[in-house]
């Protein structure tokens, strides 16, 4: 990496901001004109319940083909499942469960299956097997509630953004803690933005990834604001470029976004092949990081060198004031 | 420190370190040759809560009385011989999608429809029900409407006590005192509300229990006064059936929800009730959550059938195997970052793999054993784990890159060490400062959110005592014992009049 890449991207605030400005933007669009991609499970169905009452040694043996048959009529009768579950009521009692969208006519599927489970000569003929429908509406696809869920959990995230930005304020200075409040609050946004715009499966752990976005945010931050307050007091001007280039190299940033970015995308991407299911959770993660270290490599350093010009332009006045006093 | 001292020390830390790793990772597995034991059950498979994301969950059906499922329809019609019974019974319910309701349940239907009513206090009692799960604070959960007559709750795997969460949720009756089965004369007539005799309910704890503190107001000061006086409050132990029937109770709704014992009162306006060891806690909270709850809403026209055992268990979310591969995943992690500081800091990297041992076992025995039925394992779980790891690997590099370059600068090993520490130790403090006040802001937030703000501070935590005193310590014990100081972080002797 160049020496002077933080000399050269610091002075390009306007770009940076306007990119993080574009990827909220595209995530609004997208909200606006799709809305958002809930999960399938938190969305209202219609479900296929097949009751099974058999020995649990007998119904091991045989979840395994009644399912075949569940799957086979589902398939003849030309539905698509959205998701599907196993229930266990109690040793002898299970349910297999599959869920369709509300409109779906059931009607043929569960009459075909009645008939197969019941039908003379067949082995579960003499099994209790009882084959119902129930519509599920779902009012909420996040807990407590979409506004609550949302609004509670973002004002987690300011309130860390808050925290932290206070934290290095006090212990560095004013502008240091409001370019850190500033990188975990873009960092955030462009997470959020991605993950709308991509139309990632929205669930819960949306939130958990968003939030530890902004926690790698501030990490990177309060080492940001470490290393510039400790050249200032050596002496350096931290308003010219080439000076914070030296001071915060992007090449100490880019260690430390190493080892934070082959943890978590290793993590990230076993997970995916360990449980496939864990992809968009994966996907999501990868997200927040990428956030992350954008604001810690292009937004952070131009954030501060614009911040910090303002503050000594504005000490510059003062002391211009206090002299012609 | 003498090499020997050091050489013991690090022996014994080592043999404790490895017990405390095993104990909490090593996964489970059987002894073959001795039927007397069952086995070895690691703590992080056997006593961490894992949410619905890993291993599933529990749900269940809110049936109004008067309404009934296909299954249980058709199996009484079924049983019955003759066809003018049937069709009796048939003509005595109304079919609803997958369920059927009692045409004598008029609040449930007008005529062969909905009724108005009904629904409206349907979505309202479905809001009420959901708050309460919500205040349960579970990562995951869902309380939805089916086929209009019916409530279904979903709920992760996590809850100890499935059964009395998901039954006492379901009681939709308004708070009563009943003595002796009979209700108590305040609380007779029409216009009684219990919010006129009881300010607030909390969980709280003296000494090593829990309780349920009861704040009364004036008029319910003046009634516990009253049969206080009148020698009807009994004392605990003398209520043998403990079914509501003997003694002072509280009901809600028609359900023995809490005795009231001359034990119990503490002031002239507090109760102290159900007292308990900690290990209840959350089953206290949620007797806490209903009588809240039951105290702010009052009572609905209709009740919920009694769940009993119709929960049903769900299957995991993202499969069987979820649960084992993220453990396996986290471990693989571990043994990464071990790995990578050995290669990229010499001995200095076998401090790390220390610190991880110490890291591992803290924060998996705390998910463990701390507020079981709180921690639930989730996947936000996971990227705390991984964060708290990273965050520890990179300030110990950081630490070695700053006695590298002591030692480059002319410095003795031990001065560098000293300088090292020195020069690194306030930006360390300050992560872990800036994360500590970050967890603590999370639990601003709600659903899994609020668990995750309690892991992350353990991680924290656990990654700042590592970091700011275990690595030291174990660096100065490694040190001592090391021939070859240089040698220990990788370094090449340039002056051999520098130690």
């Amino acid at each position: 990496m160049s020496k002077n890449f933080t000399a050269k991207t610091s002075q390009k605030w306007v770009l940076w901001s306007v990119i993080v400005a574009v990827i909220v933007a595209i995530g609004v669009v997208v909200m606006a004109l799709m809305g958002v991609n809930n999960a399938p499970s938190t969305q209202s169905g219609k479900m296929l319940i097949v009751n099974v009452t058999m020995s649990s040694t007998q119904y091991e043996e045989e979840q395994a083909n009644l399912q075949d048959i569940c799957e086979t009529a589902i398939a003849d009768a030309g539905l698509d499942v959205k998701y599907s579950y196993t229930g266990e009521i109690s040793l002898q009692s299970h349910e297999l469960v599959y869920v369709f969208d509300t409109q779906t006519d059931l009607t043929a599927v569960k009459d075909a299956l009645n008939a197969n489970f019941s039908a003379a000569g067949n082995k579960y003929e003499n099994n209790f097997i009882n084959v119902t429908t129930l519509t599920n509406a779902v009012q909420e696809n996040l807990p407590g509630g979409y506004v609550p869920f949302l609004v509670r959990n973002l004002l987690a995230g300011v309130v860390v953004a808050v925290l932290a930005g206070v934290y290095v304020a006090l212990r560095h200075k004013l502008w240091n803690g409001i370019v850190t409040f500033l990188s975990a609050g873009a960092t955030a946004a462009i997470t959020v933005g991605l993950i709308i715009a991509t139309r990632v499966v929205i669930t819960t752990s949306v939130m958990y990834a968003v939030l530890f976005s902004m926690l790698v945010s501030v990490v990177f931050s309060t080492l940001f604001a470490a290393k510039a307050q400790k050249a200032e007091k050596d002496g350096a001007d931290l308003t010219d470029p080439e000076a914070l280039s030296e001071a915060v190299p992007a090449c100490d940033v880019l260690k430390i976004s190493i080892v934070v970015a082959v943890a978590i995308a290793a993590m990230a991407i076993v997970g995916a092949i360990l449980a496939p299911n864990f992809a968009w959770f994966a996907l999501i993660s990868a997200y927040g990081l990428v956030a992350a270290l954008y604001s810690a490599f292009l937004l952070g350093p131009s954030l501060f060198l614009v911040i910090r010009k303002a503050f000594a332009k504005s000490a510059a006045n003062k002391a211009r004031y206090d002299y012609k006093k | 420190m003498g090499k020997k001292k050091s050489v013991v020390l690090m022996v014994i830390i080592s043999i404790v370190l490895i017990a405390l790793t095993v104990f909490t990772v090593c996964p489970s597995f059987w002894f073959p040759w001795n039927d007397r034991l069952n086995g070895w059950n690691s703590v992080t498979a056997e006593f961490v809560d894992f949410g619905s994301d890993y291993k599933g969950g529990y749900y269940a059906y809110y049936y109004p009385e008067g309404v009934i499922t296909e299954d249980e329809y058709k199996g009484k019609l079924d049983s019955l011989a003759d066809q003018d019974a049937k069709d009796e019974y048939a003509a005595e319910y109304i079919p609803c999608g997958g369920l059927y309701v009692s045409k004598e349940a008029d609040f449930l239907t007008d005529g062969n429809s909905l009724s108005a009513d009904f629904r409206t206090e349907m979505t309202k009692i479905r809001e009420v029900i959901s708050n309460r799960f919500s205040q349960k604070g579970y990562s995951e959960y869902s309380v939805s409407v089916v086929d209009n007559y019916a409530l279904r709750v979903d709920i992760p795997a996590s809850d100890a006590n499935v059964q009395e969460t998901l039954q006492l949720f379901a009681l939709t009756g308004d708070i009563t005192f009943k003595l002796n089965g009979e209700v108590v004369d305040e609380f007779k007539g029409e216009e009684v509300n219990a919010k006129d005799f009881i300010k607030a309910f909390s969980l709280r704890s003296q000494f090593a229990y829990k309780f349920i503190h009861v704040k009364l107001t004036k008029a319910g000061a003046d009634m516990i006064n009253r049969l206080e006086e009148a020698g009807s409050i009994t004392a605990q132990g003398t209520d043998t059936t403990m079914d509501g029937s003997t003694g002072l109770w509280m009901y809600i709704g028609d359900q023995a929800f809490m005795p009231i014992y001359t034990e119990n009162l503490a002031s002239n306006t507090v109760l102290k009730c159900m007292h308990n060891e900690a290990e209840y806690a959350s089953s206290l909270q949620t007797r806490v959550i209903l009588a809240n709850s039951a105290l702010e809403n009052g009572g609905f026209s209709f009740d919920f059938s009694d769940v009993g055992s119709e929960i049903r268990q769900k299957s995991h979310v993202y499969g069987e195997n979820s649960q084992g591969a993220m453990l396996i995943l986290l471990g693989a992690l571990t043994l990464a970052a071990i790995v990578a500081a050995i290669v990229l800091c010499k001995k200095f990297g076998m401090v790390f793999a220390y610190m991880a041992c110490t890291y591992v076992s803290i924060t998996g025995l705390c998910f463990a054993f701390i507020a079981a039925g709180v921690f639930e394992f989730t996947l936000g779980t996971a990227l705390a784990y991984a964060l708290g790891l990273a965050v520890m690997f990179a300030l110990h590099a950081r630490t070695f890159a700053a006695i590298k370059k002591e030692v480059s600068l002319g410095k003795t090993v031990n001065s560098a060490v000293a300088l090292g520490y020195k020069k690194t130790l306030w930006s360390t403090v300050d992560v872990y400062v800036v994360l500590a006040l970050g967890s603590l802001a999370l639990a601003v937030g709600i659903a899994g959110v609020t668990t995750l703000a309690w892991q992350m501070l353990i991680c924290t935590v656990a990654g700042a005592l590592c970091n700011l005193l275990w690595g030291r310590v174990i660096n100065y014990l490694n040190l001592s014992a090391s021939k070859d100081k240089y040698k220990y972080f990788g370094l090449v002797r340039e002056d051999d009049d520098d130690e």
